[in-house]
């Protein structure tokens, strides 16, 4: 495992990355919009050699589970307890992480088998993982679709993210724009999936694109909107991962970059909803664990209908930890043996959390009652002719008016914020969204004809058989069509 | 005769799982019936219906994901059984009880109006009615006999008596949705832990949380009846 120090250094790579509304930035590992998730990773590496943190990040053989390609149950549950201790330190919000990257390497590994398109695209894959955990590169996810203005060209040839310019020996030269992904500007690699609709060998096409080539250009979001000051803003403050866009200015693709990939949701994706499910989770976890902690300084912890609120909350939490559980304990296995948890149960836990993370939210905006609005800041509470009277109004019970607003702010930044609402949006488009994993439980779940067939029993009569096995095999429903409409006089 | 602890656990636990397992049992009676349906009304393609089948089939999921979750994280008691996870079982238990409804509602939703007004078998034996009765309900591979089959079946899962008692019974026999509750509420076990966790993003001494005094609060006593007073009246 590399250090914190090592990931740092690789990081000042010559790569160009522009932020929006802040223009183009030197050095990502300085710069104040990227400085502190930087150093999130670099403590997520340091962690690694961290005694305390041993029994929870390495395997009983001495690899970090970040980087095991799991052959077993057991294997597949370290991690994810691996993935569950990690992403709840920051509360959810940091998605991506070098464990993530890793499992993008497990499942092309799985396409290309699943594709079968030639044996050195499955040797490449094998390779590129083994690289990926020896080295610990962090790699992130992008779909490869085109952006708006990309669908929307006159020419439906012109329809596409990426071209390729030209091929060589050592690659292929594509050009193009890639649409959002996460954490591009910390990432040293980005998987660009086949929604590009670029072809090696007559297949569908992945690839590799390293962050700091030539020719690269990461443009990041804007950060969301924050106070400066830590106390105001303890989470958005250090963990605003920031999503992304790539430009490809005649970039340069080694062919053992290219993977021949099976386009279908469950060879990569699989993998990564497990981690997203996780991050879900993690943030309700957080929710909840304010949601304690305000009841406890607030004095509600006796109040009824205070602990019916926290048990709403504890109930969505419980169900995805039941279905994560589950999920590890009946995993499915590929078809080289690696071993993935069980879909339908992720599927399950997923659009349980879809339903219930606004009500979640609501509650812990309720729970602390209007204090929550008005809460002080550590400043407001160091002004002599104030400080008297907030504490007279925010003291009390065991608690100081700055440790009571300190929580009511955690508690602001973490449902009430910009980061918030980034978190929201994001989580709405990156996996799919709610259609995305209810289709996917719809090809998960198996047992269709068995269920249909089983009622007949109770039917005394000869029946015909029932074959309802296509809804399970129906494909996901092809990403939505822009209607290009005729320009009117106004537009001109 | 047996001397034994009146806390609602040690009994109830392995009967909440079973009646959890009946639930389940229920709701993939329905999905079953709901996929016959969608077959027998040609109804497997229309998209709306297959939306209404992913509802039922997320909540089926739930359900056993939190039964494999309960039998694989088990608990063991004092004397060395080993117990359902009762965590697991009352996620998926309280997961029912919100979506019940719903998914009796689905079903009755799926098959169209003719769940409404399906002949029975010897509406379809009168001579007088046969021919009208195969025309209006024979047809893609069903006959009328087995297509009304299929709808009597449904609505005497989901629109009958039967359909009643068991919503009024489960509604109690298991102390209901406020028991569930109860029980989650005494077996989720991070209470501490969660709480005290998220102090360590904040940036001062903080106060250490305790709150274990919820999950260690009693079930809910059974409500009170409280008898009217006397009026002038009852007297008379």
């Amino acid at each position: 495992m590399r250090t914190g120090a090592e990931y740092r250094a690789a990081l000042r790579d010559g790569r160009k990355v522009v932020i929006m509304g802040g223009g183009e930035i030197d050095d990502v590992t300085t710069h104040p919009a990227t400085e502190a998730v930087v150093e999130e990773y670099a403590t997520w590496y340091d962690r690694h050699f961290d005694p305390d943190w041993a029994d929870t990040l390495i395997s009983p053989a001495g690899a970090p589970w970040a980087f095991v390609a799991p052959r077993t149950p057991e294997e597949v549950h370290g991690i994810g307890r691996a993935i569950a201790k990690t992403i709840f330190l920051s509360a959810g919000n940091i998605t991506h992480t070098p464990l993530y990257g890793h499992l993008i390497a497990l499942g092309v590994i799985v396409a290309a088998e699943k594709r079968n398109a030639g044996a050195h695209h499955i040797t490449n894959a094998e390779a590129y993982r083994r690289e990926v955990a020896e080295s610990g590169r962090f790699v992130t996810f992008c779909g490869g679709a085109p952006i708006v203005g990309q669908r929307m060209h006159p020419d439906p040839a012109n329809r596409v993210s990426v071209k390729k310019v030209r091929e060589t020996d050592k690659g292929m030269i594509l050009r193009g724009r890639l649409g959002m992904h996460t954490s591009p500007a910390y990432a040293e690699e980005v998987y660009v999936g086949s929604f590009t609709g670029l072809q090696v060998d007559g297949h569908p096409a992945g690839f590799i694109v390293p962050v700091g080539a030539p020719g690269v250009t990461t443009l990041c979001r804007r950060p969301a909107t924050r106070e400066a000051n830590p106390f105001m803003a303890p989470l958005s403050s250090r963990y605003d991962e920031l999503d992304g866009q790539m430009w490809l200015d005649d970039v340069l693709i080694p062919w053992e970059r290219v993977f021949a990939v099976d386009p279908a949701p469950e060879a990569i994706p699989r993998w990564l909803r497990w981690h997203h499910l996780y991050g879900w989770l993690a943030k309700a976890e957080f929710t909840l664990g304010i949601a304690l902690a305000l009841t406890d300084a607030m004095g509600l912890k006796q109040h009824d209908m205070t602990v019916d609120y926290l048990v709403d909350v504890i109930a969505e939490v419980q169900v995805v930890r039941s279905c994560i559980a589950g999920a590890e304990y009946e995993p499915d296995f590929t078809a080289s043996g690696y071993c993935v948890p069980n879909h339908a149960h992720l599927a399950a836990g997923g659009i349980s959390l879809f339903k219930s993370r606004q009500r979640i939210s609501e509650l812990l905006r309720i729970i602390p009652g209007s204090s929550l609005v008005v809460a002080p800041g550590d400043s407001d509470l160091a002004i002599p002719e104030l400080a008297q009277g907030l504490e007279e109004s925010f003291g009390g019970g065991g608690y100081t008016a700055r440790q009571r607003a300190a929580l009511l702010q955690l508690a602001w930044d973490h449902v009430s914020s910009a980061l918030e609402g980034r978190e929201s949006a994001f989580e709405l488009h990156a996996s799919g969204g709610m259609p995305g994993w209810r289709h996917w439980l719809r090809r998960s779940f198996c047992d269709y004809n068995q269920l249909a067939n089983a009622v007949l029993d109770f039917i005394d009569l000869d029946m015909p058989a029932i074959d309802v096995s296509g809804i399970g095999t129906a494909p996901i429903a092809a990403r939505r069509a822009v209607s290009l409409l005729p320009d009117n006089p106004a537009k001109k | 005769m047996f001397l034994i602890d009146p806390g609602p656990e040690a009994v109830a636990r392995w009967l909440m799982w079973h009646h959890l397992y009946g639930w389940g049992a229920r709701a993939e009676f329905s999905l079953g019936l709901a996929l016959a349906i969608a077959d027998a009304m040609g109804l497997k393609q229309n998209d709306a219906t297959v939306e209404y089948l992913i509802d039922l089939m997320a909540a089926v999921q739930t359900i056993r994901a939190c039964q494999t979750a309960a039998v694989h994280e088990p608990e063991p008691t004092l004397t060395g059984f080993c117990a359902p996870n009762h965590r697991h079982v009352m996620a998926g238990g309280i997961t029912l009880f919100k979506a019940r409804q719903q998914i009796g509602e689905i079903l009755r939703i799926v098959p169209g109006s003719s769940l409404v007004v399906a002949p029975s078998d010897s509406d379809i034996a009168a001579p007088g009615l046969a021919a009208g009765l195969e025309e209006a309900f024979a047809g893609g591979g069903y006959n009328a006999a087995q297509r009304a089959a299929l709808l009597q079946l449904a609505w005497d899962h989901v629109s009958s008596g039967l359909d009643g008692r068991e919503s009024a019974f489960e509604l109690h026999a298991s102390g209901g949705m406020p028991t569930w509750r109860g029980r989650l509420r005494k077996s989720f076990s991070d209470y501490n832990e969660l709480a005290n966790a998220v102090l360590k993003q904040l940036d001062c001494d903080m106060p250490p949380i305790d709150l274990s005094g919820i999950p260690a609060a009693p079930l809910a006593a059974r409500r009170v009846n409280t008898p009217p007073a006397h009026s002038p009246e009852t007297k008379k």
